[in-house]
Formats: C-alpha cells, structure tokens, sequence
C-alpha cells in the first residue's frame, strides 16, 4: 500500500462511516449521551450533597458511591464478556466478539476506578493506601485477568483467530472469578462485612442508600455509552481496515 | 455424488481484512487429476487447506461427499491426505518414528509393512533411520509424501509436491499419482510448473485474484510433447485399516510421541529442571532453614514449579509448531480435545520428574529435613498443583504460540488464572510441614481440585477452539 492510498482510502471511509454512523445509531447514541451527563450531574449531588456525612468516616465515605457503582459495572462488563464470548464461538458472529471486547476494556476501566479509589479509601481508614486484603486482591487479580484479555485482543492480528483466542480466554477468566474471591478470602481477611443488605434489610441511611442506587442507574448508563461508543470505533476502524487492504 | 466428491460452493476467505478467496464454486468428482495453477497469492494453498479441513471458509462451504468439512468426522479425515509446504513431522523423530505415530493415529492396520511399502514405493531407505530435521528439502518431502499416503487416502491434495525432489523422484512422484489415478483416486496439486502441469493432470484449474479465472480440460496427452522422462506406474495397494484409535489410546500415542522427542533433546527437562533448582538454591541463601512455617519458602517452591510449567510446556507446545507438527494432529481422525489430553498428560509426566527432583531438593534445604511433613497431604498438594498448572498452561500454550509475542505471551495468560491454585498451593504446602492446625486441609485442598476441575473441563471444551486454524 503506498502513502497515497491509506489517507484516501481513510477519507472514503471516514464520509461513508460518517454517513453510517448517523444514520444507525447518531440520534439514540445522543439521547444516550445527554441522559448520561444529566445522571451524572445529579450523581454528583446526590453522593456529596443530597446524602449524610459518615459520622465515623466523614467525607472521605463519599468514595463508597463511586467505588461501589465503579465495581457494580465491572461484574455486569466481565459477565457481558463471559456471554459474548460463548455466543462468539457458538454462532461466530463478529458482532459478539465485538461486544465482549469492548465490553471488557470499559470493564477494565471501572476495575480500575474500583482500585484507585479503594486505595484512597483504605488509605484514609487504613492508614496505607495497599493491604492484602480478599477484595482489594480479587478485584487486582481480577484486573490482571482482564488486562491479560485485552493483552492477547492486541498480539493477535488475524480477526478471526483473535475472536477465538480472546474468546477462550474470556470464559475461562470469568469461570476462575469465584475461585479466585474465595481463595483469597480464605487467605486473609480483614476488609468491612457487607453493610448494604443483611436478613433484617437494608442498614444504610435512606439517603446513602438512595445515592447509592442512582450510583448504579448513573454507571450503568455511562458503561452502556462507553460500550456503544467503543462498538461505533470498531465499526469505523473495521471499514476503514477494509478499504485500506482493498 | 461420489464418495470423495470435493465441493466448493461460493467459497470465501479472509485473512484479517484482505479477501484471499472471492467466491470459488467447484465440483471435483472422484478419480479427476486436477492440476490447480495461478500466481504467487492467488489462493491456491487456501483452496487446499480449506478442502482438508485445516482451515474454514469466511462464506460459502467445502464438502466431501457432501459432508461439511467443518463437521468431517474421522471416516472422512481419513479419506484425506495433504501435503503442504510444511512437512508435518517433527523434526527430532526418526522417518520411521514420525510415519508410525500417524500410522497409529489413523489405525493403519499393519503399519511396519506399509512402512515398508512405502519405502519402496518412494524409495525411502535411510532416510527412515534419520531424523527428519536433518533431512534435505528433497528427502523430507518424500517423507511428506508417504506420511500423506500412508492410510490410502481416495482423495489427495498436494501443495507444490515436486518442490526439492530430483528428476528421478519427480519422474517416480508422477508415476505413482497417474497409478492412483487409475484406481479411482481424485489428485488435486498445485504447481507454478506448467511442464508438471501438463505431464498428467487432465484438467487445469486457474485461479487469479482469489477467482477461478481458467477452468478446462487438459489437451489429450499426446497434443502435449513429453517434458519428463516415460514414468513408471508403480503398484500402489491401499493399506489396511482398522478402526481410528479409542480417545484412551490416540491420547497415549501423543503424550508417547511427546515424550520420545522430550527424552531425545531433554529441552524441558533440562531448562525447566535446572531453572526450578536455580530458583531454590538462590532463594535458600535469603531464607533461615528449617522455617517449615514460612509462607515464603513454599511461596519460592511454587513459583519455582510455575516458571517450570511455563517453560516445559510453552517449550512442548512451540515444538508442535514447528513444521506445523499440529497440523498433522488435526488432519487425523483424531478428536482436538484428544489432541489437548494427550499433550498435557505428556507435559504431566515431565513436570512430575521435576516435582520429584524440585520437592526433595526444597524439603533438603528450606526446611532442613522435612521431618514432621505430612507425606500424604505434601503429595496430594503436589499433585493437585502440578496437575492444575499443566492444564491452564497447555490451554494457554496454544493461544500464546499462535500470538505475536509467541511463548512469551503464556506467562501473561496464565499466572493472574492459577492465583487462587497457587494461594492454595503455598497454603496447603505449609500445613503439610506443620504450620497451623491442619483444620484447614480439606478446604484448601476442596478448593485446588475444583480449581482443577474447572479448568480440565473448561480446557477440554475450548482447546478445538483454539488449535482449529
């Protein structure tokens, strides 16, 4: 392919995607964004402002919204990977294969969150940013895991063998999740018992417990924005790899 | 429709985003000598593989006698033989070893006399007798040859099969394809020759650009001036077969294969061994003896057995690669989750003598004697450690070597799967030296063999997965 070709061939495909891409998905991917930045504008006031102070942790508590929803969205991402996955190598849809890797780097992304602010979080009640504890561990296990996914998504170039490989991979990752939260709990514990549900309901504050859930509402539409737009990249990227090798 | 019927139907293939097949529709009928030409990048080789089920089409479907080579089941592996640019042999067995173990994979009744047939047939001789990687480029593809006629197969595809051989064997290689043909074989080659093409194949098959651009029959022999000396038509019987090998003995057959080649060169044993040692003997200099209660010191055993698996099998697995030894797996009628059982037990009996090294060597000098271990619980842990890192990591061995970064990649892809197996390792390897209560014995060893039985169960469901183009 000569230099002549390849910005030609990106600028074909960049009107014709530009085309494609408004007309499948310009306006619901809009909707999707304003009612994204709206949830996150009253997340904003709902967890520093609309819910109580900690009386034992302060203002540091308020990371809990972030932290929780953070890990909320990275289980259902992993598990969207876990079925993408499996219904790739059954029907070896590209579109499958699709979802699960995009699905897996914004996972991936709120994994990361859920890390950062945990160790902000232990740092201000622990007194050290790093312990071994089960869920600080499962959750870095849990990260490399899904690094090691995006890794082989990146080293292997042929789509098809990548869909396979990230596939197999993807499966056997979300399979290990469990052992990996029960070792390491068996292995050492420390972290706070859960507070949130217990046999007698819910031991939150309303008001934490209504931040909390609009945590929730609020990443679940930014993990569904993130998703769409990453499947919107690839398409883009797929067409213009497709005229490029013409 | 015969039983070797080979049917294109609207064929397409892609590699990454280049289209290599656009759309190839052919009927080739049993007994038809087909000569398939075209340029460097035409698909030619493409066609083949798809038509021997080593790769599958992006659209459209192959079939023989009907039959979707995506689904073919062993009857119909071993009505196929193939002959690609690789040989498909391992290079560190003899002539002789490599034709017995596919003799054996595709139940060859009587393989020492077919062997023999063969060897005159091809005229073999010592080259029986020596490793194929020592072979030249014409020798070895006389061996390619007789692996690809072993089982008789009714249909044969051959990619470039008088590339390196000399006139003579040329001018036998010709021979013996006409005597195919004349009992009733379908012959499909590829060649840039057209002096090849033209002293046999009675139809011509021209693909240009991913098409079918030329699809003829060859003019009669005699319009044709002869380019290659007479050829003799030597008698070929179709060897006996019996039934394919049961699951049981086509995964021993691998893992014997496996470790003939591993006693032969001792490339794992070797530099998985002597890695293991080195990390305990270094280690043992940071750490006090006789600290049986040290998680670190069974932490240093572990991760000295890991790096062991990692280098063995990565090593066992990047050998199957070589010459496209794998391939040769997947041609037979052998099931892939056979192919993924018969290596890993061949990479279990190789990490056991290191374990057996490693494990004295560890209880000598991080624990000073050992004395007081619980030899039961020590080996259960062993075993159920060892076992669960040499299924993750012949899993992984696969998709790593078909990755860009190729072996380095399996340490990436195993070591965040086997934590918890290694957490319990280290955990149960301790409290069978004493440390603790012993409470916890049965929980951790409850949670390394479902560790272990999650990933056998997932490995032998995904492995055809991985190995399958």
């Amino acid at each position: 392919m000569t230099q002549q070709q390849v910005p030609d061939a990106i600028v074909a495909v960049d009107e014709h995607a530009v085309g494609h891409h408004k007309e499948a998905s310009g306006h619901g991917m809009r909707w999707l964004g304003i009612a994204t930045v709206i949830a996150l504008a009253i997340f904003v006031y709902t967890s520093f402002f609309f819910a109580p102070e900690d009386d034992v942790q302060g203002v540091v508590q308020r990371i809990f919204y972030i932290h929780v929803a953070s890990a909320w969205i990275a289980a259902v991402a992993f598990f969207v990977v876990f079925v993408g996955s499996i219904m790739y190598l059954a029907k070896r849809d590209m579109r499958w294969d699709a979802l699960a890797g995009a699905s897996a780097e914004v996972g991936l992304l709120f994994t990361t969150v859920v890390l950062v602010t945990g160790m902000l979080w232990g740092k201000a009640i622990w007194g050290v940013y790093w312990t071994w504890e089960p869920r600080l561990t499962s959750v870095l296990v849990l990260w490399l895991l899904y690094l090691a996914y995006v890794a082989i998504r990146a080293y292997v170039p042929e789509r098809s063998r990548k869909a396979r490989f990230a596939a197999v991979v993807g499966i056997v990752a979300f399979l290990d999740v469990p052992i990996v939260y029960l070792s390491v709990m068996w292995w050492r514990t420390l972290h706070p018992q859960q507070v949130i549900i217990t046999e007698n309901g819910p031991q939150l504050p309303a008001g934490m417990l209504i931040a909390m859930l609009w945590g929730l509402v609020t990443f679940s539409l930014v993990y569904v924005y993130f998703v769409r737009m990453r499947l919107n990249i690839n398409r883009l990227e797929e067409q213009i790899k497709r005229e490029a090798s013409k | 429709m015969t039983s070797s019927t080979l049917v294109f139907t609207d064929v397409a293939k892609e590699f990454g985003w280049t289209p290599v097949i656009k759309g190839v529709s052919l009927t080739i009928e049993e007994g038809e000598y087909v000569a398939l030409m075209g340029s460097n990048g035409a698909g030619k080789t493409t066609l083949l593989r798809m038509a021997a089920g080593l790769s599958a089409p992006t659209s459209g479907t192959v079939s023989v006698a009907g039959i979707d080579m995506r689904r073919a089941g062993p009857g119909l592996r071993r009505r196929i033989g193939f002959v690609s640019h690789e040989s498909l042999l391992y290079p560190d067995l003899t002539g002789r070893e490599n034709l017995m173990f596919h003799a054996e994979l595709f139940g060859v009744a009587d393989p020492e006399r077919v062997i023999d047939v063969m060897s005159d047939l091809l005229d073999l001789g010592p080259i029986l007798e020596r490793p194929a990687g020592v072979l030249s480029r014409g020798n070895r593809q006389r061996l390619t040859l007789a692996r690809a006629l072993l089982y008789g197969p009714r249909i044969l595809l051959l990619d470039e099969p008088f590339t390196g051989l000399d006139e003579e064997s040329a001018v036998r290689l010709l021979g013996i394809l006409d005597s195919l043909v004349a009992s009733g074989h379908t012959v499909i080659m590829t060649t840039h020759d057209r002096l090849v093409a033209e002293s046999g194949p009675r139809r011509l098959i021209v693909l240009a650009d991913g098409r079918v651009s030329v699809d003829r029959p060859m003019p009669a022999a005699q319009d044709v001036p002869p380019v290659l000396p007479e050829a003799e038509a030597p008698e070929f019987t179709r060897p006996r077969l019996s039934l394919p090998p049961g699951r049981f003995r086509a995964s021993w057959a691998i893992a014997r294969k496996d470790l003939r080649v591993e006693f032969r060169t001792r490339d794992v044993l070797g530099s998985a061994g002597l890695f293991a040692l080195a990390v305990l003997i270094t280690a043992s200099f940071t750490m006090p003896p006789g600290d049986k209660q040290s998680g670190a010191a069974t932490g240093v055993l572990w991760i000295s057995i890991l790096f062991a698996v990692l280098l063995g099998v990565g090593r066992t697995m990047a050998r199957e690669s070589a010459d496209r030894g794998i391939e040769g797996l997947l041609l037979s009628p052998v099931p892939r989750d056979v192919v993924f059982l018969g290596k890993a037990f061949g990479s279990l009996v190789l990490m056991a003598l290191v374990d057996i090294v490693i494990i004295p060597l560890f209880l000598v000098m991080m624990t000073a004697d050992g004395a007081g271990a619980n030899a039961g619980a020590l080996l259960g842990t062993v075993a159920l450690g060892t076992i669960g890192l040499v299924i993750v990591a012949s899993l992984f061995s696969g998709i790593a070597v078909g990755s860009r970064l190729g072996e380095s990649m399996l340490p990436l892809l195993v070591m965040p799967v086997v934590i918890p197996l290694m957490v319990g390792s280290v955990e149960l390897t301790r409290q069978a030296l004493g440390a603790g209560d012993g409470t916890q014995m049965w929980q951790w060893l409850g949670i390394m063999a479902g560790f272990d039985v999650m990933v056998a169960v997932a490995a032998v469901a995904l492995f055809s997965f991985v190995i399958e183009e």
